[in-house]
């Protein structure tokens, strides 16, 4: 069980609304002391130095364990959790075989403990069978083996029957329905946002209204169900357009009971990106928030098609990501989830439209995060919350534990350093999946440590 | 036939290889390859002008070779280079390797199925093994945009875009526009399309002719119009108001559903080919709705300027996307597109050849 003094830090507490100056004293695992510093003893401090904040949480992790243990195993995805200031991750049920019933996750939980790691692997159950978006899992006893919600996520839950269905069940159980929004329809064969740069490369395009479409049948379908069961709750994940967005903040304005999340390569990459642009969303827009254009502005630097930035839903022009951005500003967006999707370099050192969608995130999420908060897109406290206790109002008392620097409980916080920058390199990364837009990025914020549940997960030794 | 020799006297400058083999009189003494930065031909929108003109004036000379009673020179001998289709195209891959056999390269011919996509053969297992069989030049056309790009992080010698999905089709729009230059250049003006009217008519979409010449017609200067059903138009407005880069001045694109609009007063027109897939997506009604509503019939051409120009990059549904009588008629200039199309290629494998060492 971990010691650890730390004095004259930056403390962030999302879940008692405070931060600032002060101390931490964790001994034998345990939170011993929080001191907030104040007057003469705090001067000189700042949230450009050392920084604790809670350790996070991610609502969206995809581990590959079972079925593509060459993309990831269960302890490198922990260890790049730890790695990346994670304590608590949540993992997808589209493994192979899908987490569709209880002995699967029984699989997965025994994984998870025999790592040794001290991050937290919470696991979502399928909606679906196999995720066929045919016949509805065994959600009763999924809740039962101790799932945190459901969710066919790598597809949409397939129609708004099946929905309505999975909706009353998960609501019986107190459990969200986490879906990922697209209209499969509208979005056959698509590689890139429709848009400028895919028309200019030649990419068949995902429509915007393919994520607002199926938010609003998701809402819709929600609205209607509660009447039945009132306890049903609905978590959109990695919503990228400011359609959906929108239509969330209506939802959630007159009371529904829907949460969301928006990923860091959303809100802070753009599609120009595909052409060999690798500006951050806010640069590519000029004082007034117009576009600018990559191709005038001489940025495109890198080769275009990467296939590494194939990611679904795909990243999106610079006002939708702005969008993201604002959403997570003015909490309707509840949390940031990093849709973490490790692959190996045979499914990604391929043709662009036959890349595998998604990209490696864990370890790069909080450097996103603070890039924006350097440039004042962001506050501080807001992006901690948006790891910390956003995510943690969405999991409730699945969670399993209180959030915030609580005196008494098992020390479970990250310690970065502001000012300290890392090189994101395949050799500083704990994931197997490489398939990081960032690789040879510089990136503020290092961790210098991860204590989960009174363990110490994560330390940097240099 | 006016065969342009704007840019001074050809020369070979110092320092340039000269992969003629030094013989003088086997070759018509091309321009000088020392201005060109590239050493794969990807896109054509990384082309500066001045690279798009070094293209055209080394087609001059190769249209010369051509005209030879034994048209072949020794440029490249002793070079494999090895033509990889994932698509069925006689017509570009015929061209090619015509144009490589002439400038006496040992040409390979590999017809890999697109179904070997599909099996999940990797295109980079591929190319390193194209590249250890011996080939300097890779001349490929997939069906996925962006395909040729990664082929050339992991070829050592030179790739050459034979189309690529939607995305470009480098050697069509400068053959197209070498083509336009023997009828309206001048010689004398160097961005020779300013002031015209060019209208690409049909799937603008789903054509990487399209794409390619709206980058090479704007940088000469060209009054562009890319007209279809809207369905077939699908992105190109936000690209037309955002401009071209690299556009010379004067130029600038609209984008229409309005046929008559676009053909009213046109100097050149150019029909794509019609797919039947996009009925099955929903695109189009019908061919025979399409070719009542945008088939470039005499009637149609009739609102353009008394002899405008008619191109078509092939192959054709006559009938649909363009009648028959159009097709074959005076204005037509679909088979000097063929027949510039192998002098084209023969000048970029020449350029290329001589790109030793440049940057993408
Ligand atoms: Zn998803």
């Amino acid at each position: 069980m971990t010691d650890l003094d730390i004095s004259r830090a930056w403390l962030v507490d999302p879940a008692a609304g405070r931060e600032g100056p002060g101390e931490i004293v964790v001994r034998g695992g345990i939170l011993a002391a929080v001191t907030w510093l104040e007057g003469v003893e705090a001067e000189g401090v700042d949230d450009r130095g050392i920084v604790v904040a809670p350790g996070f949480i991610d609502l969206h992790t995809h581990l590959r364990e079972p079925g593509n243990e060459d993309a990831e195993t269960i302890a490198s995805g922990l260890a790049a959790a730890a790695h990346g200031g994670f304590t608590t991750v949540c993992a997808m049920a589209n493994t192979k075989p899908a987490a569709d019933e209880p002995g699967v996750v029984a699989l997965v939980t025994a994984a998870a403990r025999a790592s040794g790691s001290a991050v937290t692997l919470l696991q979502y159950g399928a909606v679906s069978v196999g995720r066929n978006g045919e016949t509805l899992a065994a959600l009763g006893e999924l809740a039962d083996s101790g799932v945190v919600g459901f969710s066919d996520d790598g597809a949409p839950v397939r129609s708004a029957a099946l929905l309505r269905s999975a909706l009353l069940y998960a609501g019986m159980a107190g459990l969200p329905i986490v879906d990922h929004p697209e209209d499969p329809d509208q979005t056959v064969g698509a590689e890139a946002s429709e848009g400028v740069v895919a028309t200019v490369l030649g990419l068949r395009g995902w429509p915007r209204s393919a994520e607002a479409s199926a938010v609003a049948r998701d809402l819709a379908v929600l609205a209607d169900v509660l009447e039945d069961e009132p306890r049903a709750r609905l978590h959109l994940t990695h919503l990228s357009t400011s359609g959906a967005l929108e239509l969330v903040r209506a939802a959630k304005a007159r009371g529904l009971p829907v949460t969301c999340d928006v990923t860091p390569h959303h809100l802070a990459l753009t599609d120009e990106w595909l052409a060999g642009a690798r500006r951050w969303s806010w640069e590519a827009v000029d004082g007034d928030g117009e576009p600018r254009d990559p191709w005038a502005d001489g940025v495109l630097v890198a080769p275009p098609y990467d296939p590494i930035l194939r990611v679904n839903p795909p990243l999106r022009a610079a006002d939708d990501a702005l969008a993201c951005l604002a959403a997570l500003v003015d909490g309707t967006a509840d949390a940031v989830a990093t849709d973490h999707a490790p692959h190996t370099v045979v499914d990604t050192e391929v043709e662009f439209g036959l890349a595998a969608n998604g990209m490696s995130g864990l370890e790069t999420a909080l450097g996103i995060l603070l890039a924006g908060v350097d440039v004042g897109r962001l506050l501080l406290g807001t992006a901690i919350a948006a790891l910390t206790t956003g995510p943690a109002r969405v999991l409730g008392s699945r969670l399993g534990r209180p959030i915030g620097l609580v005196e008494g409980a098992p020390a479970d916080l990250v310690v970065f350093d502001r000012k300290a920058t890392w090189t994101v390199s395949v050799a500083k990364l704990a994931t197997r999946g490489r398939n990081s837009p960032l690789l040879g990025r510089e990136l503020g914020g290092r961790v210098l440590a991860t204590i989960a549940g009174g363990r110490l997960a994560y330390e940097d030794r240099g | 036939m006016d065969v342009d020799p704007a840019g001074g006297p050809p020369t070979t400058g110092p320092g340039t290889p000269d992969p003629s083999g030094g013989d003088p009189v086997a070759f018509a003494r091309p321009p000088a390859t020392s201005s060109w930065r590239h050493r794969h031909l990807l896109d054509v929108d990384v082309l500066s002008w001045a690279e798009i003109e070094l293209v055209l004036r080394t087609t001059d000379a190769m249209r010369e070779v051509l005209a030879r009673p034994i048209a072949k020179v020794p440029a490249l001998r002793g070079t494999n280079v090895t033509i990889l289709f994932y698509e069925a195209s006689t017509r570009t891959r015929v061209s090619f390797e015509v144009a490589a056999k002439n400038l006496s390269a040992d040409v390979v011919n590999i017809a890999a199925s697109s179904s070997s996509v599909a099996k999940g053969e990797s295109l980079v297992d591929t190319v390193r093994t194209i590249e250890a069989l011996g080939a300097r030049m890779l001349v490929m056309r997939h069906p996925t945009s962006g395909a040729p790009h990664l082929a050339a992080e992991h070829f050592g010698g030179h790739v050459l875009n034979g189309g690529d999905g939607w995305h470009a089709h480098p050697t069509q729009a400068l053959l197209d526009l070498y083509t336009l230059r023997e009828r309206l250049g001048t010689g004398a003006e160097e961005r020779f399309l300013r002031g015209r009217k060019v209208v690409i008519l049909g799937d603008i979409l789903h054509s990487r002719v399209a794409r390619s010449n709206i980058w090479t017609l704007s940088a000469a200067g060209a009054d562009l119009w890319l007209c279809g059903p809207a369905t077939l138009l699908r992105g190109f407005e936000a690209w037309a108001r955002r401009g071209v880069h690299g556009a010379a001045d004067g130029s600038r694109v609209t984008v229409t559903s309005d046929v008559a609009a676009a053909l009213r007063d046109a100097d050149v027109v150019m029909a794509l080919r019609i797919q039947r897939e996009r009925m099955a997506g929903g695109l189009l009604p019908s061919l025979r709705e399409y070719a009542a509503r945008y088939g470039l019939t005499a009637a149609r051409l009739a609102e353009a300027r008394p002899g405008a120009l008619v191109m078509h990059p092939g192959p054709m549904n006559e009938g649909v996307e363009i009648a028959a009588d159009v097709a074959a008629g005076p204005r037509s200039l679909i088979t000097d597109q063929v027949t510039n199309g192998v002098a084209v290629r023969m000048a970029l494998l020449y350029i290329l050849a001589g790109a030793e060492g440049a940057g993408r």
